[in-house]
């Protein structure tokens, strides 16, 4: 018996909950640059370290989720990313150079999937491209504040609320699933073309996401749909 | 060794050092804590980036090349979290130049939620105001 009460969660599941393959797949690998050498004794030392860091010092998980990468679209978000950082890199040094005043200003920006992880991968993307850093991230409504860094015009602000949003349609479309893409409230699949749902597609999915959830018991790791 | 590859390296640092330099003019000369945060993140990012890739090509070693991919992710994941702290600790002291700021919408909706606060009967001084702490 736990100190709560409640039947006590057996080995196997705690070890569920805390230690994913991915995470110890990243820390390993990490170890293993560390040490800049890939040697057998390396992987191992560094597995056993993950295994121990993933078990006692666990990351707060989010809702299980299907790992998927299409990688045309990830290839296009890290080109234009890298594309972002140079641009955003020497209009920054341009402005420095040049002893100009910038004018600033702060926006609100909706972003559109319904995950914490996709929140923070479009907030720390949007803090290394032009004109941008992220000031605040709301995370139950899901609304970043972004702070914009030299704003000429009106139509400037539009401009960058765009792409921001641009910039996590990208990350969506290179790593969410079909279900998240949706729930986003875009067509499934890794092309920007594929646009975004209309009322109707969107009131069919959303219907049959209640039957589905109707279909089986609750769980708590169910991703909401608002 | 290829001779001409750590010419390109030499380059590469070169770039990278100046946009260091950039960086630390930025942080003389642009007047408020936001400004100077798009200077730290960006300049300095690419020029860390642009470095490292210079000393992987003068080196010309493997081990040395991971370690340095491994310096550049570690900078891509930390600059955009401490730009994120560092801007909205700032906001929340008011520590900004307001005349600098020419749209506010995060001030907007914070006094948004501070009036819905009021009205649901909280007393105004149990309700932070950012703008009276000064």
């Amino acid at each position: 018996m736990t100190a709560t009460g409640g039947p006590r969660r057996s080995f196997v599941d705690s070890w569920r909950d805390r230690v994913s393959p991915l995470s110890l797949a990243m820390l390993t690998l990490m170890w293993v640059l560390l040490w800049g050498d890939l040697s057998w004794g390396n992987v191992v030392a560094g597995l056993t370290l993950s295994v121990i860091i993933a078990f006692f010092v666990p990351m707060p998980r989010g809702p299980r989720r299907r790992l998927v990468i299409r990688p045309i679209a990830l290839l296009r978000l890290a080109v234009v990313f890298a594309k972002d950082v140079v641009v955003a890199a020497t209009q920054i040094a341009w402005t420095i150079l040049r002893g100009k005043k910038p004018r600033e200003a702060i926006i609100r920006v909706q972003t559109r999937a319904h995950s914490d992880g996709f929140l923070a991968a479009t907030a720390g993307f949007t803090a290394l491209v032009p004109g941008s850093i992220v000031v605040d991230a709301h995370r139950m409504t899901g609304m970043l504040y972004i702070h914009l860094f030299d704003i000429e015009s009106r139509e400037a602000l539009d401009d960058a609320h765009a792409r921001v949003l641009e910039q996590e349609e990208r990350i969506l479309r290179a790593l969410a699933t079909d279900e998240e893409l949706m729930i986003a409230g875009f067509r499934p699949g890794g092309s920007m073309k594929a646009g975004r749902l209309t009322e109707a597609e969107m009131a069919e999915f959303k219907a049959r996401r209640l039957a589905e959830a109707k279909n089986k018991p609750a769980d708590s790791n169910e991703v909401e749909l608002s | 060794m290829i001779v001409w590859l750590q010419v390109v390296g030499v380059i590469l640092i070169a770039a990278g050092v100046a946009l260091t330099f950039v960086t630390a003019l930025g942080m003389i000369r642009l007047s408020s804590l936001f400004a100077r945060m798009h200077a730290a993140t960006k300049p300095q990012v690419l020029g860390l980036v642009v470095m490292c890739g210079g000393l992987a090509l003068v080196m010309q070693r493997a081990n040395v090349a991971a370690t340095l991919l491994l310096v550049v992710i570690m900078q891509f994941i930390a600059a955009p979290v401490s730009a994120h702290m560092l801007g909205r600790a700032t906001y929340r002291l008011r520590q900004q130049d307001d005349d600098a700021i020419i749209v506010d919408e995060y001030g907007e909706d914070i006094e948004r939620a501070r009036r819905h606060l009021v009205q649901d009967g909280y007393s105004d001084e149990s309700v932070t105001d950012p703008k009276q702490q000064t």
